[in-house]
């Protein structure tokens, strides 16, 4: 099902089309969601949200635009909100993440490299720093980092997506940046990056 | 100094390769001239370069294939929350909760297949464990079946299998599979059989759920509108149980998250749970066409077949009487 039938069947309520278009998106919205909200309940808290949203009130869309903007923009509307309705930015934040991470991803690592646990902790460690990098900037200089950063797109496209201008846009990559230039910054964590990209 | 704050703040877009070519060639200029700039220019890639690095946590193929289900779950939670929802939201959640009632034929394939899988599921957890635990390792073995200090047996008493060395530390050797019977070669002073934990909190709590909820099914699922008086069905009152029994479920289904080895019966909780939402969702109180839909989902998901299977998981693992088996402090073996 190519989007133009995706949307076609969305607005006719077909079901099988609500379930494609989760199938198709449920990633883009729930790892937006995790970075911006920074744990994984709330994260699927705004994952049902976006989804429950879309269901209700597909009638929204603006038929011409693409349903990938269309949602990101109502993630991150959903994961701001839901960060107000907390009250803080990072205080939950939690370690959730990087728990998950140590728990999960360094088993797999081990799997690869069962000889060399030493390895092992160092990547630990530099998920550790990575994730700690990324709570000290905020969750709208996040969104804008990781869609730029992770998903590739571009800055003007990330201004439409978001419904911000394309100046706060800029601003918040800049100052995500800096901030993640501050973090990342000791000589050695940088001395371990071999290639980079202009 | 000016051209500097500049400079700065265009690095992440020239970092993304977002700036135009006349922007481009003024940045680089600035940093040839500027050995500062140039330095917090090569930091700030390399920063970049580095949350390359970052490997987010994948909630994992559970909580990716039960997108769907959760979402409808909501979706009827939230109508069913809604004291007036508009025709339009309505019909949209009428349809979400209609999701069973539009499975595709291979479903019932699908539910066939699972149920045999589930069969076969249940016997090699009742008999692999047994043969298997010879192949743990020792300290494995012992810790996984050391006494429980109030009902066996006191540890200056070690027990004595006829041919077999009596049960040491954590450092006991694995015995070769080979050479070894069927029973776990580590036995309880005075256990009868290999020990069975008491259920917890939780598992009894998802266990009398699905004992009501059984009742109430029963109750639909048997009514034929052909025979009898749809009064006689009471639905007001089976939708207010249903309504009832499927706020426990969410907490039912979290206190079994942190519980090894239950997901089955969590995803038994779920699929009533769905169910129940369903009911308590049915429009009026003569929705015939809605209770059919009920009774197709609750064949298309196997429900009662799943319900049997948990209980016959019971009855296996507490004796046929349905109650806990537990050793007999100073039997002698």
């Amino acid at each position: 099902m190519d989007e133009k039938e995706l949307i076609a069947g969305l607005g006719r309520g077909d079901k099988v089309a609500y379930e494609a278009l989760v199938e198709r998106y449920k990633k883009k919205v729930y790892f937006l969601a995790l970075d911006v909200v920074g744990n994984a309940n709330d994260a699927e808290d705004v994952f049902q949200e976006v989804f429950l949203k879309v269901f209700k009130s597909f009638s929204t869309f603006k038929k011409g635009s693409g349903l990938s903007p269309w949602l990101y923009r109502i993630t991150y509307n959903a994961a701001i909100d839901n960060i107000r309705r907390r009250g803080s930015s990072t205080d939950t934040f939690d370690n959730e993440v990087i728990d998950g991470w140590s728990a999960d991803n360094a088993r797999t690592m081990s799997d690869r490299r069962p000889e060399d646990p030493a390895r092992t902790a160092e990547a630990s460690l530099l998920q550790a720093r990575i994730h700690s990098a990324l709570q000290m900037i905020s969750p709208q200089e996040r969104a804008v980092f990781v869609l730029r950063h992770y998903e590739g797109l571009m800055i003007r496209d990330i201004a439409k997506s978001l419904g911000l201008s394309v100046g706060s846009v800029k601003s918040y990559l800049f100052r995500a940046a800096a901030k993640l230039r501050k973090e990342l910054g000791e000589p050695a964590l940088i001395a371990g990056v071999e290639t980079g990209h202009e | 100094m000016n051209e500097c704050v500049r400079t700065k703040e265009k690095m992440a877009e020239a970092y993304y390769g977002e700036l135009g070519p006349d922007e481009k060639a003024r940045f680089e200029a600035h940093l040839r001239d500027c050995p500062r700039c140039a330095a917090e220019y090569a930091e700030t890639r390399a920063a970049l370069d580095l949350m390359d690095k970052r490997e987010r946590p994948d909630p994992g193929p559970e909580f990716w294939d039960g997108c769907w289900d959760r979402l409808s779950r909501r979706a009827l939670w939230e109508n069913i929350e809604e004291d007036d929802p508009p025709a339009a939201e309505r019909s949209i959640f009428g349809r979400l909760g209609r999701v069973f009632g539009r499975l595709p034929s291979w479903s019932y394939a699908t539910a066939g297949a699972a149920a045999i899988l589930l069969i076969g599921i249940l016997i090699g957890t009742r008999l692999v464990p047994q043969q298997q635990a010879p192949m743990m390792t020792a300290g494995a073995n012992a810790r996984a079946t050391a006494p429980v200090p109030d009902i066996a047996a006191p540890p200056a008493a070690p027990a004595v299998i006829p041919n077999q060395a009596p049960v040491q530390a954590t450092t006991q050797a694995p015995v070769p599979s080979a050479k070894v019977p069927a029973r776990s070669p580590i036995v309880r002073a005075g256990a009868a059989g290999p020990a069975v934990a008491a259920p917890s909190k939780a598992v009894l709590s998802a266990e009398s759920f699905i004992d009501r909820s059984k009742v109430l099914l029963l109750g639909l699922v048997n009514f034929d509108p052909g025979t009898k008086d749809t009064n006689t069905l009471d639905l007001v009152e089976k939708k207010a149980f249903s309504r009832e029994l499927a706020a426990q479920a969410p907490a039912i289904r979290r206190a079994l998250k942190d519980e090894r080895g239950r997901s089955r019966l969590r995803e038994l909780v779920s699929d009533l749970e769905l169910i129940l939402l369903q009911i308590a969702n049915l429009e009026s109180e003569q929705d015939l066409e809605g209770v059919e839909l009920v009774r197709q989902g609750v064949d298309q998901k196997s429900i009662f077949m799943k319900i049997n299977l948990d209980r016959m998981g019971r009855e296996t693992g507490r004796g046929t009487s349905g109650k806990i088996k537990q050793p007999v402090q100073g039997a002698s073996l």
